[in-house]
């Protein structure tokens, strides 16, 4: 029998696409982690992942292959997450270089995957692409319509005056 | 992941009511052997036209874990982008909680202290600050410290009043003291009498969502309820030849036996002052000439 370091997953994309991983890799992901430990059998009932298309399967697997040494989360991770800099690390920035559909595609993913850390790294990298920006430049940026009735603006602009700029 | 008692969203209940469906489905926080079905029936019932952005920006809870990443002053400009990012940046308290968070080591001094425009006089030095504000923020609770130097202005004008006001021990300041309260987003604001005449304590309650701007305003509000209770009070110790005089560190109080008062200011010093107070600081305290100007 293989030792858990060599046993394999079978993951089901929503649109039918079988993908073999080893289990460690899959295991980042706590959705996958306690189907496995409620189903039982690794290996032999393939893991349906409905909502993620082949495409953002292998990307987020990507992912999981690259961090699948980090230490495993804690309860604390989400609170910490707050306090540390929006700083992402040098493969994770390049892993993030795709168009912005993927971007939130990824982030969907890792949400519904639960996983954490990648959701934390896609998180930052809209908090960047943000940063700096007026909010029409934010509405510009992400397709968002303006939905402020004129006065609605205008109260919440007034408001908000004594933040503007600095 | 916030949790959902975190969000309280009475005024936005049919956006988010919708929102929260999609978000069930997207939580996949418990886990069975049939979860995995439940979930497929779910998602087959989104909008296939809706884009992964537009569903992602839709969830409160991705948004408000990308909006932790954004500076907390910026936070503030992001209510301005939709109604979305209003009502949730006005209602989730983890949001609410990282607007005040500051670092110590930044200490927020310098940075408040623009917003309450006193830029000017920085140069002057730290020691002569009108207003010293420090916000501290964890997990439980939020709070704030203003103090109020009472003679910053009057110290660093060429007029009689400063040797009534003038001397910069820290113990002589004011302070608006905003406790931890029991609710992290709501704060009692006190002034507290520092050396001189102060009113003994003057408190007010800020209730709900709290932000920087309505604590800056309390301050401004506080400090100009003092000014003018101060005011009020010296005018009337001076007519009742109650002070006499200051030596640095104490009042000189009337106590019968001093033989001649030492009042080295005139009315005219004293408006000055508090004009240029006025115009410094933004605030409304009434000069005698500006009463007389209208009555």
């Amino acid at each position: 029998m293989a030792s858990e370091g060599e046993q394999t997953v079978k993951l089901v994309s929503s649109d039918n696409v079988e993908i073999v991983t080893e289990r460690k890799v899959a295991e980042r992901s706590m959705l996958i982690k306690n189907m496995i430990e409620d189903l039982g059998a690794p290996g032999e009932e393939p893991i349906p992942i409905m909502n993620v298309s082949e495409a953002v399967l292998r990307k987020v697997l990507e992912w999981c292959t690259h961090h699948k040494n980090d230490p495993a989360p804690s309860q604390d991770d989400d609170a910490d997450s707050r306090k540390k800099t929006t700083d992402i690390e040098d493969w994770d920035q390049k892993f993030m270089q795709v168009d912005q559909e993927m971007l939130f595609e990824i982030i969907l993913a890792a949400n519904y995957m639960d996983i954490k850390a990648l959701l934390d790294v896609g998180c930052k990298t809209v908090a960047n692409m943000i940063k700096g920006k007026s909010p029409e430049e934010i509405r510009k940026t992400f397709n968002i319509q303006n939905d402020f009735t004129p006065e609605e603006e205008d109260q919440i602009r007034r408001e908000n005056e004594w933040a503007e700029d600095r | 992941m916030a949790d959902d008692d975190e969000f309280d969203l009475p005024d936005a209940e049919e956006y988010f009511a919708a929102a929260e469906a999609k978000t069930t489905v997207a939580h996949p926080q418990s886990s069975s052997g049939d979860r995995s079905m439940d979930i497929d029936n779910d998602y087959d019932e989104l909008d296939e036209g809706i884009t992964a952005r537009q569903s992602c920006l839709a969830l409160p809870e991705i948004l408000e874990r990308i909006i932790q990443f954004v500076p907390p002053l910026e936070v503030y400009r992001l209510q301005r982008v939709s109604t979305l990012f209003r009502d949730l940046i006005s209602r989730s308290i983890p949001i609410r909680r990282h607007m005040y968070f500051v670092p110590e080591k930044y200490f927020v001094r310098s940075e408040l202290n623009a917003l309450l425009g006193t830029e000017d006089y920085s140069k002057l030095g730290d020691a002569i600050h009108p207003f010293r504000i420090r916000l501290y923020a964890h997990r439980d609770r939020v709070g704030a410290k203003v103090e109020v130097d009472p003679h910053w202005s009057l110290s660093n004008l060429k007029c009689a009043p400063k040797a009534l006001f003038a001397w910069s021990r820290v113990s002589s300041w004011a302070t608006i003291l905003i406790k931890d309260s029991a609710g992290p987003l709501h704060v009692d604001v006190k002034l507290c009498p520092g050396d001189g005449p102060w009113p003994d304590e003057s408190v007010s309650q800020l209730d709900g969502l709290v932000t920087l701007g309505d604590l800056v305003a309390e301050a401004k509000r506080l400090t100009e309820e003092a000014w003018e209770w101060r005011r009020k009070t010296l005018k009337e110790w001076r007519e009742e030849d109650v002070l006499l005089g200051l030596d640095g560190t104490s009042f000189w109080y009337d106590d019968g036996d001093s033989e001649d008062s030492s009042d080295d200011y005139t009315d005219d010093d004293f408006e000055e002052a508090l004009a240029q107070l006025n115009t410094t600081l933004g605030l409304r305290i009434p000069t005698n000439a500006g009463v007389n100007a209208h009555g």
